[in-house]
């Protein structure tokens, strides 16, 4: 085989993203086509190099060729599929931590024990309030300082999540940035569709299940779920900035609309 | 002849090709191309992932063969293949003679 032609296959092999058994079966039957090919082209009297270029001309681009087997590989579906549910919990790790930043400013209007307060009518155990004295020696009471530690533990735990999620959406943008030919162009686009809607119905219900919550603790001033009318709000509004967030861009990227989403 | 209006009529023109004889890709293309009086000369490679959505679908089958010194996979239309070719082409004449009453010269003719 020539230079060519080995080097056509080893860009095809390269290209493709099927299983093993699967490639080295393609790259053997477009070898032995190129080389039928340009044999026949030699024997029109064809020099051996243009006949060879002849013969990959006719054939086509090996990154198209690759491309079309791509398109059907379960495999590339599956990274694709993959790749979404990390962008989900990366972004559902964010709504966390925007919650928390919310919260947090909630509490700077309304104070702590908007988002924090003790749940009516609970009853502190005395070692309970020593540790929680202890971590707020500034606190008047025991209630005081629950409320200050049980908001330090709200936004710190939100925030963590913030942090993480910031990673995890960061380590994947790397991650498609360096290999964009496999998570760019191919990524189980026929997954995107039900990426979106899962996102759509998670953060949706959630801010329709915590949103009245929120509006019934506040209004009569309990807790639900050992948690203020404040926290839910927090949670509630989040969600419904995440809903909202993918609303517009499944709007923006339907297919009626003209656009296409920037791989 | 345009690529595009060979789109969605590249695995019935495999299937046609393959009812004459078993073949490999290469031998398919060159039955594609003089058949057809040279109008079908598409890009080569393009026939191998049709020929492998055929094999997927179970409508041909195929295997390795070593005749002539060369490793090449051949390809053969099985019983599936035929009853689905039987059909693509009623749906094409249909569609052709649709088209062909359409666009004959006539009164809209200029």
């Amino acid at each position: 085989m020539g230079d060519l032609i080995d080097r056509y296959l080893i860009e095809l092999g390269a290209d493709l993203h099927v299983r093993r058994n699967q490639r080295e079966r393609i790259v053997a039957e477009v070898a032995g086509h190129l080389q039928d090919s340009a044999r026949a082209l030699e024997t029109e009297g064809v020099a051996v190099p243009q006949a060879e270029r002849a013969a990959i001309g006719r054939f086509g681009p090996a990154a198209e060729l690759a491309d079309r087997f791509n398109r059907s590989s379960l495999w590339v579906a599956l990274a694709g599929i993959q790749g979404y549910l990390v962008t989900y919990a990366g972004v559902g790790l964010v709504t966390i931590g925007g919650a928390g930043i919310f919260g947090w400013s909630l509490a700077k209007v309304f104070g702590r024990d908007f988002i924090s307060g003790n749940v009516p009518g609970e009853v502190i155990a005395p070692s309970r309030c020593a540790d929680y004295l202890r971590f707020h020696p500034e606190a008047a009471t025991c209630n005081a300082a629950a409320v200050a530690h049980h908001f330090d533990e709200f936004v710190g735990y939100h925030l963590d999540a913030l942090a993480l999620g910031v990673i995890v959406l960061g380590a994947r943008w790397l991650w498609r940035r360096r290999d964009r030919r496999v998570h760019g162009r191919y990524e189980g686009a026929s997954a995107r569709p039900a990426y979106v809607l899962l996102a759509l119905a998670s953060f949706g219900l959630a801010a329709l299940l915590m949103l009245p919550v929120a509006a019934g603790t506040l209004a009569t001033g309990t807790a639900f779920a050992g948690s203020r009318g404040g926290w839910w709000l927090a949670c509630g509004v989040a969600s419904s900035a995440a809903f909202l967030a993918y609303a517009v861009a499944a709007w923006r990227y339907h297919p009626a609309n003209g656009l296409t989403p920037a791989d | 002849m345009k690529p595009e209006m060979l789109k969605g009529n590249l695995r019935m023109l495999l299937l046609s090709v393959l009812t004459d004889a078993p073949g490999h890709g290469y031998a398919m293309i060159e039955r594609l191309r003089c058949l057809s009086g040279g109008e079908i000369d598409l890009p080569e490679g393009t026939i191998y992932p049709a020929l492998h959505g055929l094999e997927r679908d179970g409508l041909v089958s195929s295997r390795w063969s070593d005749d002539s010194g060369r490793r090449r996979r051949v390809y053969a239309v099985n019983r599936r293949g035929l009853a689905s070719l039987r059909v693509q082409r009623i749906e094409w004449q249909t569609f052709t003679r649709a088209v062909s009453a359409v666009i004959k010269e006539g009164a809209w003719a200029t």
